[in-house]
């Protein structure tokens, strides 16, 4: 265990710090918060479970709850819109995490470069990511709306459609209409993780990797990416958590239409809790996706394993 | 004197970290699907104020606030959007929460929450006549095994609507419509808009079927795949085929949304709610101020039929003054008070009397039309308590014929099915 050991030249503590010792007092200190969290947390996730397992009812107004086990999980099997869901989300997630890494990553590194002006563009590119995802919906409905959204002038104007398309009310594209709006809100935030971490690699490193004949290419490589790997887990880890978690900005704009061509899980979950009135079967889905996020957060870090050291 | 108890909103730590960790919980989960149960609070008993979750348009405040002057009642009015009025409501209502002593209703709404006891029976209270003051099956609309959730307040007819600058006389059935339509499509305007997206396929799909006599469901039996069915839904292809239709009809979710391409003036007919009027006709909104006329809705074998929601008024079951509750929905259902409602919204109003006054006639022609379009068939065609995971197939599948995904038999034959399995029938 740590312990604090006081200077020659500060007057000897007599405080709880010396009595509990300098990691236990921290406990201490966040053991309150900690215990609401656990308690608020594990009682929704409970009751959540609960529900999951049971059928659940509602007559006079009270709810009645038949044991039905775990027939809801084995209820997925069957579900041909939660397997179209399922693979609509893994779609949405993988774009929007890649694209939002890869154009987050070219954005980081051109504005660390230092060029005038590139101060007032960092701050402006915190807009996107400050909008709620309701607004954010919003206003794309409007940009790709079919009749006088301007994503319909822009691509006419530049001849590549010839008349106006129902972007979000065509099967085929309302998705990919979807994932390129919630990008554009992504790719600010990592920017800006990226950016924070770019600067902290040592300009010696780049110095002395340039003395050796490294080019920009091997200098990212060998130099950057290393040094970057445990933001990018990070980063990884949150883009997949949000876009697993999907809901508003699909909602807004779709409702998971067309013909559920935008369908994600989280608003399969909500029309089968707030609209079809099935509790348990939308609590097994909210748990479906909770398991998924964690095992997809698992595969993470244990493919970036060899960055543990830096993580800490 | 004795001194009078301070009244507080008492709520146990128990209650406070259950619907905390029940928020947490299920923002946790990624699906807020669970805290709603949680939400139990305790209401204030003695006050005399009551709350009202509804839409936001001033005049509904406006109105609270005359309640109040008038009976000393305060109203605490809870402003939430009418596409999430239903799920707000039922979040509370199976949280088992006190917290709304007044809600609107919808004629499938009342099926819904009626069938699960969430809504107070009001039955006993309507006296023969209220029952003779508002328009006639009124009550049955808004009733669900005997008895009677809700007071109505206005009629959500679906009316057909055309813009002068394309079309001069209102067509009489659905072929003319069609034939209008090809004419004056082209150069950036349609002759026809529908509006698609949601579970609205399902509005035009009844009017088309209802004007060939056909009904959507005959109790909880769905009659929809049937000879007028499949003809009704191959007329309504016929007007994407034939590229008469804007493309944008699949993506509007709202009539609200419909409405507003249509005052930018570049489509000929279409069928919207009593909105329209008041919004084309307001130069701010609208490029065709003046030049909108509405019309008995077309017809097909029969010589015309519609389909109307009722906008009603109701109280919960867990709702601490239902009294006061039942006070503020006697007053906006006065005669005075739909007269105010119509002049201010347009809406059309579900008191006869107040349908007839020659001022409210004259400020909304379209209002004309209400008499002549009720003796044909109206109401919502999906009053079943599974109605929205009913809606939610039977449109997937009009949705798929229209785009050409399938075929109008097998999109029929399969809603079919797939209601039958909602419903267990």
């Amino acid at each position: 265990m740590v312990q604090s050991v006081a200077s020659p030249a500060e007057p000897p503590k007599r405080s709880l710090e010396m009595m509990l010792g300098e990691r236990r007092l921290a406990l201490a200190f966040v053991a309150p918060a900690l215990i609401v969290i656990a308690v608020l947390v594990g009682g929704g996730m409970v009751y959540a479970f609960f529900l999951s397992l049971n059928e659940v009812t509602f007559v006079g107004g009270r709810p009645v709850y038949e044991w039905v086990g775990f027939q809801h999980y084995l209820d997925f099997l069957d579900d041909a819109r939660l397997h179209q869901a399922l693979r609509q989300t893994l779609v949405f997630t993988a774009a929007r995490v890649i694209a939002t890494i890869v154009l987050a990553m070219a954005i980081a590194l051109t504005i660390n470069e230092a060029i005038p002006g590139l101060r007032i563009v960092r701050s402006l590119f915190l807009v996107p990511w400050a909008l709620s995802s309701v607004v954010n919906g919003l206003m794309w409905g409007w940009i790709l709306n079919g009749n006088f959204g301007v994503a319909n002038a822009i691509l006419e104007g530049i001849g590549l459609i010839d008349r106006y398309r129902s972007w979000l009310g065509d099967p085929e594209t309302a998705l990919p209409a979807i994932i390129f709006a919630d990008i554009w809100k992504a790719v600010p935030f990592a920017s800006l993780m990226f950016l924070a971490a770019l600067q902290h690699v040592p300009k010696d490193l780049h110095d002395a990797a340039k003395v050796d004949g490294a080019g920009p290419v091997n200098r990212f490589r060998n130099v950057t990416l290393p040094a970057m790997r445990p933001v990018l887990l990070v980063i990884l880890i949150i883009e997949t958590m949000w876009a697993l978690k999907a809901f508003d900005l699909v909602w807004v704009l779709t409702q998971g239409g067309p013909l559920d061509s935008s369908l994600v899980l989280n608003v399969y979950a909500y029309q089968q809790t707030f609209q079809f009135f099935n509790f348990g079967y939308g609590a097994s889905i909210a748990y479906f996706v909770a398991v998924l996020i964690l095992g997809l957060v698992a595969v993470y870090v244990a493919a970036l394993r060899g960055d543990r050291e830096d993580l800490r | 004197m004795t001194e009078k108890p301070v009244e507080r909103r008492r709520i146990s730590r128990r209650r406070f970290i259950a619907a905390a960790g029940g928020a947490a919980g299920s923002a946790a989960l990624g699906a807020n699907a669970v805290g709603p149960f949680f939400l139990r609070h305790v209401s204030a008993q003695d006050q005399r104020e009551i709350t009202i979750a509804f839409d936001s348009p001033q005049f509904w405040k406006d109105q609270a606030a005359a309640f109040t002057e008038a009976t000393g009642i305060k109203v605490n009015y809870e402003d939430v959007p009418f596409p999430q009025l239903h799920d707000r409501y039922l979040a509370a209502f199976v949280g088992g929460s006190s917290d709304y002593d007044v809600v609107h209703l919808r004629d499938d709404w009342v099926a819904e929450f009626g069938s699960k006891g969430f809504l107070e029976p009001i039955t006993d209270r309507i006296t023969p006549e209220m029952r003779e003051e508002f328009i006639p099956n009124g009550f049955d609309y808004l009733s669900y095994d005997g008895q009677v959730y809700g007071v109505p307040r206005y009629l959500w007819l679906w009316q057909f609507y055309f813009n002068t600058d394309f079309v001069q006389e209102a067509p009489k059935t659905w072929d003319d419509v069609l034939t209008l339509a090809e004419q004056h499509t082209g150069d950036g305007a349609y002759g026809y808009i529908m509006t698609l997206g949601s579970t609205l396929s399902i509005n035009h799909f009844t009017i088309h079927l209802r004007a060939r006599g056909g009904e959507l469901f005959d109790g909880r039996q769905p009659t929809f795949n049937s000879p007028e069915g499949r003809e009704a839904l191959q007329e309504m292809l016929a007007f994407i085929e034939k590229e008469v239709t804007d493309p944008a009809s699949f993506e509007l979710t709202a009539t609200g949304n419909t409405m507003d391409i249509f005052n930018q003036g570049s489509i000929a007919m279409m069928l919207n709610t009593p909105q329209v009027f008041a919004s084309a006709n307001d130069p701010e909104k609208s490029k065709i101020v003046g030049k909108v006329k509405v019309a008995l809705v077309p017809g097909a074998t029969l010589p015309s039929a519609s389909y109307s929601e009722t906008g009603a008024i109701g109280i919960p079951a867990a709702s601490k003054n239902k009294d006061l509750a039942w006070e503020f929905v006697k007053f906006v259902t006065t005669a005075e008070q739909q007269k105010q409602m119509a002049l201010v919204l347009g809406r059309i109003p579900a008191r006869p009397d107040v349908l007839n006054d020659p001022e409210v006639l004259e400020k909304y022609p379209n209002f004309q039309v209400v008499a002549e379009q009720s003796q044909y068939k109206m109401g919502m065609s999906v009053t079943l308590p599974e109605s929205s995971e009913v809606n939610r197939v039977l449109s997937n599948e009009l949705v798929a014929a229209l785009r050409g995904s399938k075929s109008v038999e097998d999109a029929l034959a399969d809603a079919e099915e797939g209601v039958r399995r909602i419903v267990g029938e």
